[in-house]
């Protein structure tokens, strides 16, 4: 797929694409962006560099803690995993976004509004 | 700066480490779906985006990134600065002098001029004065006698309390005072004020009371007095029960009712003890006026009115008992009203004033130089600025980048201005004549080194900031391109010689000022003062009534005295004389003033007798002093043994009524009893050098008036330096009379030196300031003319490439320069003129419109201009064109 095809992210909605895989389990970095990339199909431009100052910026906000671990192919990888505070702020997001979406989905398309 | 791994919210080692662990994964997937291990590579990359800014972005997450940059910031600067330190030295001087000097100067001026008294309510503080007119060319103001105080202390309307203050420590002006019955005697300046001028002036004791009007008006009242705060610290080590016990004073004992605070200094700042001044309402004296007049107006009432109200009053003092020639003729029927302040600082405000203005003409060439060295700083780094932009620097940093330099430059300029300011003004104190009033009270204005510091600082970073924005906010290209090509904005350029030229004016009326000072300075110090001031010692003297009864056992003191230390080996000659020349005295004058008359030139019916100044002297005084003899003798001892009633005069007033006859032999009458004219000798100046000499009649120590004279000051000449004979001079007297205390001693050099000092000090800053613009302006000239000449290199180049010749280049480009110059001079000579005029009552002997001063500075300014534009100059042209056309 061409770069000019897929969807810019949005301001700030890296950080809860972020928080929902990590709901999922444990993840690497390179396994957070794959796994963005795959659930998207590959729809949604991600530069797998800014993944890293958003994974800080998460960290020092105590959504998400780290530690050393290896990965399947054996290479020494820093894990991510959610935290408490990182569930519930993930759930507040999530519905904060569905919101937002529906309030934007109605105004952009008011005859199939629900 | 290396900030150690445990403050670090997480190393950069371990950031860098997840993301090629990440990339190395990637190419792994890239590489078992079979791509080569450089398409790998490159196919992982493209996906990441830019490891090295990923990882820079991530380092500014970090909290101490911001701290860390400041410091690099700083450093870079650092670096900058170091390698430019022509800049740097230009600009952090020029800031250090710019706020040091004038911070200095106008601490002093605030010191003096500026800052309240510390009385209450000191605006409606006056002191009241008499112009006399003893000359006709020569004003004079004079303190009260009994008689015309209270006569204006009863019939006044605009004084809602008066007091009276002695204008001379003793009440015939010449005695001295000591605290005595302690070892050696500690000499007192003693001040004598009314009850009622304690309160007038306002400010309670620390400790203790005021005197009462009792003991302040009756005649006998008891001996009681108050100490200083310095006296009472030194002398009596702060003891507060010392309020109510008896010091010993010249040999008597006197109560301690009060202890005065640091702050008064009433009426002037040494004085050591107060003591009541007991006037007798009733009293007809109209002489010797000694009473200085204090009062605190009456509501309502303004100097105006109060000015009208007491001339009023001096208008009928012939009602009241004053003789008619006192109103018509000595009197000019004028008082003068005016605050205490103003009293205390009279004559020092101007020079004062010129100072001040020479303040701010330093600050504005500061001001501009240094925004002149930061401009072309800024349009320096214009190029690094725009290539640090196109290499995807923010505009911010860049903008940041550049404040940087100017930051550290303002605080390094600033830091050493500030210790300029505080080793000048000590500078300048040290220095102040002494008769600079409140010098004591002077300290570091630091609203004033904030406002200075802060319009120097200001203006550099403006003119660092001015060219960095621009850059900030252009086109890249644009920055990059002029850079190269080396053409500024004609704009910019016209700013830039704007401040050259006023710089140029600016130092160049300084300049004329300061050397209108020092023609003055050298016309004064030229002045022959009628005596031969080197290697003379003086001190003051007044045996104790105590001990010598009367006139005689004075004046037999004094023989022995100065027989003996005519003993003394160094010492060639010694006299004394009851006024030093050069030390001041009543209204200005060498001493008292008096009605003289002359047996040969008897006065009409209701004229009056002309003044003279009347001093006594003894045998060795005009020896010792080199004072010419004219006709006739000095004194000799029989003179006063035998009160012989003989006078010497001096050579004006010989001329006055004997231009072609002698004077000897001839009778003159002046301070009650006749004397004949033994000698004439040569005239003194009395006041200062620049004084006119006055008529003077010297009588012996003794006459047959009874007279007399206690106090008096000893002059001693000396073969070598005169302080080397002074320890023998001081055992001897101690021999002669262990309780006599010894004052005011130095030499006959620093009496001279401190009747001009007011006019060195003033030329010494001059001087200084002078200096310093004049630097400042070849600075500016210089930095302008190189800047502008490393912009022109390319220019240059290619003009000697199509044959023109270094000399005309060289011209072509000097010219520009001179120029700039040659408009500064035309403003400065203008300014100069100005400034010429208000100098003028400081001035002796020079116009203040000199011609050959001017053309001095107008040379000199030219020299300058011409030295600072032709070194850039000189070293383009001899730039080989083909290393010019190439350019940077």
């Amino acid at each position: 797929m061409a770069d000019q095809e897929r969807v810019q992210l949005l301001q700030g909605t890296l950080d809860l694409l972020v928080l929902q895989t990590l709901a999922l389990g444990p993840l690497h970095g390179h396994g957070i962006a794959t796994s963005i990339q795959r659930t998207t199909q590959e729809e949604l431009l991600v530069d797998h560099g800014s993944l890293y100052p958003a994974l800080q910026r998460l960290e020092r906000a105590n959504l998400i803690t780290s530690e050393w671990g290896t990965s399947d192919n054996n290479r020494r990888a820093r894990y991510y995993k959610l935290t408490r505070a990182g569930r519930k702020r993930l759930a507040t997001e999530t519905r904060r976004w569905e919101a937002t979406v529906r309030v934007i989905s109605r105004v952009l398309n008011p005859r199939r509004a629900t | 700066m290396k900030i150690p791994k445990w403050l670090r919210w997480r190393s950069y080692d371990e950031m860098d480490e997840e993301i090629d662990a990440h990339l190395a994964i990637e190419v792994q997937a890239h590489l078992a779906r079979g791509l080569s291990p450089e398409e790998a590579r490159r196919a992982a990359l493209r996906q990441f985006g830019n490891p090295a800014a990923v990882k820079q972005r991530a380092r500014e997450n970090d909290p101490l990134f911001r701290v860390e940059r400041f410091v690099t910031d700083v450093r870079q600067t650092l670096r900058s600065l170091r390698r430019s330190p022509g800049f740097t030295i230009a600009a952090v001087l020029t800031l250090a002098v710019s706020i040091g000097a004038t911070t200095a100067i106008f601490s002093v001026v605030d010191g003096v001029l500026l800052r309240p008294m510390p009385f209450p309510d000191p605006d409606r503080l006056v002191r009241v004065t008499l112009y006399t007119q003893p000359q006709a060319n020569a004003t004079v103001e004079m303190p009260f006698a009994e008689l015309g105080f209270f006569h204006l202390l009863n019939n006044n309307r605009t004084f809602a309390k008066v007091g009276g203050v002695s204008v001379f420590a003793g009440a015939n002006g010449n005695d001295e005072w000591a605290l005595t019955g302690n070892g050696a005697p500690y000499p007192l300046a003693v001040a004598r004020m009314t009850a009622a001028a304690f309160e007038v002036l306002g400010v309670p004791p620390q400790l203790g009371r005021f005197p009462t009007a009792a003991e302040g008006q009756s005649r006998g009242g008891a001996p009681v007095l108050l100490l200083s705060d310095t006296l009472w610290r030194t002398v009596f080590n702060a003891n507060p029960s010392i309020v109510g016990r008896t010091v010993q004073v010249n040999g008597a004992p006197w109560e301690v009712i009060g202890v005065m605070p640091a702050s008064f200094k009433f009426p002037q700042p040494s004085v050591d003890v107060w003591i009541p001044y007991r006037l007798d309402p009733a009293s007809k004296s109209i002489g010797p006026p000694n009473i200085g007049f204090i009062a605190r107006l009456a509501p309502g009432a303004t100097i105006e009115s109060a000015t009208a109200d007491a001339e009023r009053l001096v208008a009928g003092f012939a009602e009241i008992g004053y003789p008619l020639n006192w109103t018509r003729d000595i009197l000019t029927g004028k008082a003068h009203v005016r605050t205490v302040k103003d009293d205390v600082v009279g004559r020092s405000r101007r020079p004062l004033l010129v100072l001040l203005g020479t303040m701010a003409f330093l600050l504005l060439i500061g001001c501009s130089n240094v925004a002149n060295l930061f401009q072309v700083r800024a349009e320096a780094r214009a190029v690094e600025a725009a290539i640090r932009v196109a290499l995807g620097s923010g505009r911010r940093r860049v903008v940041q980048l550049l404040l940087a330099e100017g930051v550290i430059v303002a605080l390094a300029g600033g830091i050493s201005g500030i210790a300029l300011a505080y080793a000048g003004l000590r500078a300048l104190v040290a220095m102040a004549p002494a008769s600079i009033p409140r010098l004591d009270e002077i300290g570091i204005n630091l609203t004033v080194l904030v406002f200075t510091a802060g319009v120097s600082v200001a203006a550099g970073l403006l003119f660092a900031l001015l060219p960095a924005l621009r850059t900030a906010s252009s086109r890249v290209l644009d920055s990059l391109r002029a850079g190269r090509s080396g053409n500024t904005s004609r704009e910019r350029h016209v700013t830039r010689r704007g401040l050259v030229v006023a710089q140029v004016a600016l130092a160049l009326a300084l300049f004329v000022g300061s050397t209108l000072m020092v023609r003055s300075f050298s016309a004064l110090s030229a002045i022959n003062p009628g005596f031969d001031a080197s290697r003379v010692l003086t001190f003051r003297i007044a045996p104790a009534e105590t001990r010598y009864r009367g006139g005689e056992d004075t004046a037999r003191f004094y023989d022995t005295l100065l027989e003996r230390i005519r003993g003394i080996p160094g010492v060639t000659a010694a006299g004394a004389t009851s006024f030093l020349p050069m030390t001041g005295g009543i209204g200005g004058l060498g001493g008292p003033f008096l009605p003289t008359t002359i047996e040969d030139f008897p006065l009409d019916d209701g004229a009056r007798a002309p003044n003279s100044v009347f001093r006594r002297a003894t045998p060795g005084y005009f020896e010792t002093m080199h004072i010419p003899v004219i006709e006739g003798r000095t004194f000799i001892a029989d003179d006063h043994q035998r009160r012989l009633g003989s006078a010497i005069i001096s050579e004006s007033l010989k001329n006055k009524y004997w231009p072609r006859s002698s004077a000897l032999g001839k009778k003159v009458t002046i301070a009650g009893a006749p004397a004949r004219i033994v000698g004439v000798v040569g005239d003194v100046h009395d006041t200062a050098p620049d004084a006119p000499t006055e008529p003077v009649v010297y009588k012996a120590m003794l006459d047959e008036s009874g007279g007399g004279v206690r106090g008096m000051a000893v002059t001693i000449r000396t073969s070598g330096d005169p302080l080397e004979v002074l320890p023998e001079v001081r055992r001897t007297i101690t021999e002669l009379d262990p309780e006599l205390p010894v004052s005011d001693i130095q030499t006959m050099q620093t009496v001279v030196g401190a009747s001009i000092s007011r006019t060195s000090f003033t030329m010494t800053v001059l001087v200084l300031a002078a200096g310093i613009a004049l630097f400042l302006g070849a600075v500016g000239i210089y930095g302008v003319m190189a800047y502008g000449v490393v912009q022109r290199t390319g220019e240059i180049g290619l003009r000697q490439a199509l044959g023109a010749d270094r000399a005309s280049v060289f011209r072509l480009i000097l010219r520009d320069g001179l120029s700039m110059d040659a408009l500064g001079i035309v403003v400065g000579l203008a300014a100069s003129l100005g400034l010429g005029r208000t100098l003028s009552s400081l001035l002796y002997g020079v116009s203040p419109y000199d011609g050959l001063t001017l053309l001095l500075g107008t040379v000199v300014f030219l020299a300058v201009g011409a030295l600072a534009s032709a070194i850039p100059v000189s070293r383009a042209v001899r730039v080989p064109p083909i290393v010019a056309l190439r350019g940077d």
